[in-house]
């Protein structure tokens, strides 16, 4: 989140974050971790409690009693819930990046290859750069049609729609492609109606990284994390349509290892 | 108990301000409902409140397990 906190303060968004820990555990955090926002301290859970996301699976005898459930709320000035994150396991957490990308509507995060065909160039980006065990962050093409080519929309009969698939990975998890909405070409000629994409347009799916131990044998020499897909598609100009083309998809991710430094003693829980 | 007595308990819960359901998108305010207000100390020993967090265009607040573990 650190990494991502200047472009989200230039969106006019500050970030803060809450746990139980007491103020030394969280001044040492900070200091260590150069944290540049504020830790908020919550030793009795009140505040946690208040809102209502005490982890109840953890026995009230448990030391770890009092922990939150791993929620991120983006809150507009008026304290309405604009958006909220949430993820079943205590492990896993959206990025900053993906927030900054899909619900700020930023710009992409780290630019990653671009490639260019007779009919489209398409942008490949990540929303980070540098991803953790347990990140869910976003995976993005931007699409920019040559002038007066289209490509088919998901729904489109008769054609070959456009169509992102990912490499079956172990400890990876892509989640759905979301495609935008289609425009409706009208094709007198043949009295058809299609979905079609024309122009600029961007396909955006989430994907979850498994825990370090999960993904490590997926790394390269350089601790990398390399994922890798396909985008298939027809395009069509206004006179013919074209070959099914199948473009090779990839994105290097680095892999950051969890920090396991706890603050001293007389400062925890 | 009766439903109607339950959806009292429920809203009276939503009226103290200590209660939210467990809404759809996980637990805590959902989507256009309220957090409540609050008062911390953070990292540096300073008592904040949501009003001195929130950048002109909101706050993104972060329940987190802890800073130390």
């Amino acid at each position: 989140m650190e990494r991502k906190r200047e472009q989200l303060e230039e969106q006019g968004i500050q970030i803060a974050a809450i746990s139980n820990d007491k103020v030394g555990a969280l001044e040492h955090f900070s200091a260590r971790a150069g944290i540049g926002f504020a830790l908020l301290s919550d030793p009795d859970s009140e505040i946690i409690k208040r809102f209502g996301v005490l982890n109840t699976s953890v026995p009230a005898d448990h030391p770890n009693y009092g922990i939150p459930n791993p929620v991120e709320f983006l809150i507009n000035p008026d304290r309405t819930v604009r958006a909220k994150y949430y993820e079943e396991s205590y492990r896993d957490r959206f990025t900053g990046g993906r927030i900054l990308v899909t619900e700020l509507g930023g710009e992409a995060g780290a630019a990653q290859k671009t490639i260019q065909t007779d009919h489209l160039r398409a942008a490949i980006w990540s929303s980070d750069a540098v991803v953790r065990g347990g990140n869910r962050l976003a995976l993005g093409v931007d699409i920019e049609l040559a002038p007066k080519m289209h490509v088919y929309a998901p729904g489109v009969e008769g054609y070959l729609a456009i169509d992102w698939t990912m490499d079956p990975e172990p400890g990876i998890q892509p989640l759905e492609v979301e495609y935008p909405e289609a425009r409706r070409l009208e094709m007198p000629a043949i009295q058809e109606v299609v979905p079609v994409y024309e122009g600029k347009f961007r396909l955006i799916r989430d994907v979850h990284i498994g825990q370090p131990n999960e993904v490590e044998a997926l790394l390269d020499p350089q601790g990398r994390l390399n994922l890798r897909g396909k985008l298939r598609y027809q395009a069509c100009d206004d006179k013919i349509c074209y070959l099914p083309k199948t473009l090779d998809l990839s994105w290097t991710l680095a892999f950051e290892q969890h920090d396991r430094t706890r603050a001293p003693e007389e400062l925890r829980r | 108990m009766t439903r109607r007595e339950l959806y009292g308990v429920i809203a009276g819960g939503y009226a103290a301000g200590t209660l939210f359901a467990q809404s759809a998108d996980g637990p805590g305010p959902g989507k256009g409902e309220h957090i409540p207000d609050f008062r911390a100390v953070d990292q540096n020993g300073k008592p904040r409140t949501f009003a001195d967090l929130t950048g002109d265009n909101g706050l993104l607040l972060l329940f987190f397990r802890s800073a130390d573990w």
